[in-house]
């Protein structure tokens, strides 16, 4: 009797798994796409010739793909990031996971990954079923999960909410990736603000469906504190600065924005030109203030007291977004409240300086009015007052909000 | 005899001086921006008319008719609106901080993130208004001779900041207040009857005989409120904060209770009976005659409770942790 050592069965077995993989690529109607996106995944090459294609085996590819990512997250992420790099991302996103589909005999663990709760889908949908965008949700997530844009009401009421966010989960492993593939769609559509928003609240729906990947805790975090510690202690395990972390897309453009201007006032100070080339989020030490309710009561009653609110409002969402204008806007404030934008104001400017400068940039871009510099002084003084509420009560002093009068040194800006 | 006028001729006689245009005809007409402080617009019809950002302030626009019309971002301050009518009317964002709008009807209104600070809404019609974000605070909402309610029905209130607001005798039924800041509100007789109140602050609310039957609760605060009399049937309060709240004879019959804290609550003459209290935690709670027939108490903490007279009869108490609690019979539990 011929006895077999473990590792030389694995590795059979292994082979064996490959060479089904590579056959079972190959025959798929997609197996250009899939070629053509694991080449790109592999050497980060483009290849679009057919005969140089043809050239490629397949087992090679995966050959390379599992010394590159030898774990089922890995090339879960590094398959759908590739394929939000390309132009054509939406689409790509779908042969990723289609792709993945594939390969996942080639990843043992796959199999074991944790299932999620059907309930835990259940209760999203369920949320999103009572709000009065559902059926824009449920466009945005037709279109997610299968790049198709719906517009038949009849279709749109038929479909279920549970199999979408189901499918999206699949297509988004981690929250990074729901957030750009979200993003990247967004951008595609012709209301691309009005959508935006509506990916960040479908995102925020979703949040239970991602708890933090790098605590390796089964625990879903339920609130914001202890989200927030998480992600600082996962930080100083790191052996780094706590990366920017953003739960929205909302959150990620209006740090960006924060990002541009202050990268635009160090260029040159003027107002117009600002730079295209890509900045990278994760070099930004911004991240998301959180308030206590009481804080956001208290914050929210000095502004409505002293300036118009929806003049606050429109200067909020002017420095978030873009330029307000009435027509194209008008409804998409009223889906926001002024609670939401100062949360997202705070998360993108820490420093009232940094603030001041972007509230006067905007508000020459709106039409004049003097409640504009009104509702600027406001919320600036707002916030200023606030840190010193927080400072007099003992032990209640939001490290965040002291971050904002005592500026922290930005390694990015020496 | 009613009159109709153009915008342009309103705004040039008031220019001139003129204040009075009681009982005018403007429907439709374009005001938006316009100064027109303490304007006299009583039983105007302005319907639909734009006066998005128009300073109105200590205008008087009793029994108006300002159905649909679009208010946002106006300045209403001190503005005199009884019986006005702002059915389905625009006020986002609109200030009408002291005005005065009793008996005006405001059903359907959007007054999201509106200033409304020290208005007087008795007897308003709110009913399917959106307050979200709204800012109440100081605001006269209370009953007026147990007759003169002001009715929020079905309202949209998430996170309505209603600090020490008196909204006695309101009828809050089926309104959404989710995350919305009651605390040292007045809601005395209130009908909150399948009210969403998740998260709510009722922080040293007075809620005495209020009516809660089948609202949702969870998540919500009530350290320190008083609840006596108050009906809480089948009420959703799972994770509810009810440390130092005072509950006697209320009726929580069939409530979810479970993992609620009532930590030094009084309870004496409640009736719990049938409500699932599973791990809740009732440590030095009074409980002094508390019916609790058929109530689930399993790995519910009584350390220290008070049950004496307490009706016990089918209660399951299995895993409750009972140390130094009181019994019925006055024996302490070792």
């Amino acid at each position: 009797m011929i006895s077999v050592s473990p590792v030389a069965e694995a590795n059979s077995f292994a082979s064996r798994a490959a060479s089904d993989v590579s056959q079972a690529l190959a025959q798929d109607p997609k197996a250009a796409r899939f070629k053509k996106l694991l080449l790109y995944a592999c050497t980060g090459l483009w290849e679009s010739d057919a005969a140089q294609l043809e050239a490629v085996q397949f087992c090679d590819l995966l050959h390379t793909l599992r010394s590159q990512a030898p774990t089922w997250r890995e090339v879960q992420n590094c398959l759908v990031e590739t394929a939000h790099r390309l132009n054509k991302s939406a689409e790509y996103t779908l042969i990723a996971h289609t792709l993945l589909g594939l390969l996942q005999p080639l990843y043992p663990e796959a199999m074991l990954a944790p299932e999620i709760d059907p309930r835990i889908y259940q209760s999203i949908a369920q949320g999103l079923a009572s709000d009065p965008d559902l059926l824009r949700f449920k466009k945005l997530l037709i279109l997610a999960c299968t790049n198709q844009w719906e517009s038949d009401r009849e279709k749109l009421e038929q479909t279920s909410l549970l199999s979408l966010l189901q499918t999206l989960h699949s297509l988004a492993p981690s929250k990074t990736v729901l957030c750009s593939l979200l993003e990247n769609l967004v951008k595609t559509l012709s209301k691309v603000a009005e959508y935006r928003l509506l990916a960040d609240r479908l995102i925020e729906a979703c949040q239970i469906l991602y708890p933090d990947a790098e605590t390796a805790s089964a625990e879903v975090i339920t609130t914001a504190e202890a989200a927030q510690d998480i992600c600082e202690e996962t930080a100083a395990i790191n052996g780094r600065s706590p990366a920017t972390k953003f739960s929205t897309i909302a959150e990620a453009t209006a740090a960006l924005s924060a990002l541009l201007n202050e990268q635009n006032k160090r260029s040159n100070g003027s107002m117009g030109a600002i730079e295209t080339q890509p900045i990278s989020l994760a070099s930004s030490d911004l991240k998301p203030t959180r308030l206590q309710p009481e804080e956001r009561f208290r914050l929210r009653q000095a502004i409505v007291q002293a300036s118009n609110p929806l003049r606050t409002k429109i200067l909020l969402f002017s420095l978030l977004h873009e330029p307000f204008q009435l027509q194209q806007h008008e409804a998409i404030l009223k889906d926001h409240d002024l609670d939401d934008l100062l949360q997202m104001t705070l998360q993108a400017y820490r420093q009232v300086t940094h603030l001041k400068t972007a509230l006067s940039r905007v508000i020459q871009q709106l039409p004049y009015s003097p409640d504009y510099l009104q509702s600027s002084n406001t919320v600036l003084q707002a916030i200023e007052q606030l840190v010193l509420d927080s400072f007099a009560i003992p032990g209640h002093q939001t490290k965040e909000l002291a971050e904002v009068i005592h500026p922290i040194p930005r390694s990015t800006y020496g | 005899m009613d009159e109709a006028i153009k915008a342009a001729e309103l705004l040039k006689q008031y220019r001139a001086g003129k204040t009075n245009f009681s009982r005018v005809r403007l429907a439709l007409a374009d005001l938006a921006e316009a100064d027109l402080i303490g304007i006299d617009f009583s039983q105007a019809d302005l319907q639909r008319t734009v006066l998005r950002f128009a300073y109105l302030s200590r205008a008087k626009l009793n029994k108006a008719n300002l159905t649909a019309s679009k208010l946002s971002g106006a300045n209403l301050t001190q503005a005199e609106l009884t019986g006005a009518i702002l059915k389905d009317a625009d006020l986002h964002g609109a200030t009408l901080k002291g005005a005065d709008l009793r008996s005006a009807d405001l059903s359907l209104a959007n007054l999201l993130d509106a200033n409304l600070q020290e208005a007087d809404l008795r007897n308003a019609q709110l009913a399917g208004a959106n307050l979200t974000g709204a800012c109440l605070r100081g605001a006269n909402l209370r009953q007026e001779n147990h007759r003169y309610t002001v009715n929020l029905r079905g309202a949209i209130l998430r996170k309505t900041d209603l600090r020490g607001t008196n909204l006695t005798g309101a009828d809050l039924s089926r309104a959404d207040l989710r995350g919305a800041d009651l605390s040292e509100a007045t809601l005395r007789g209130a009908d909150l009857s399948n009210a969403d109140l998740s998260e709510v602050n009722l922080h040293n609310a007075s809620l005495t005989e209020a009516n809660l039957a089948r609202s949702i609760l969870r998540g919500a605060s009530l350290v320190n409120a008083r609840l006596e009399r108050s009906i809480l049937i089948e009420a959703d309060m799972a994770s509810v904060n009810l440390q130092d709240a005072l509950l006697a004879d209320a009726k929580l019959t069939n409530a979810h209770l479970a993992k609620a804290n009532f930590t030094a609550a009084r309870l004496p003459r409640a009736d719990l009976s049938r409500t699932n209290l599973w791990q809740a935690v009732l440590h030095e709670a009074q409980l002094v005659d508390a019916y609790l027939a058929r109530a689930n108490l399993m790995q519910a903490n009584l350390t220290n409770a008070n049950l004496t007279r307490a009706e016990l009869s089918s209660t399951n108490l299995q895993g409750a942790i009972l140390q130094g609690a009181t019994m019925p019979d006055g024996s302490t539990h070792p």
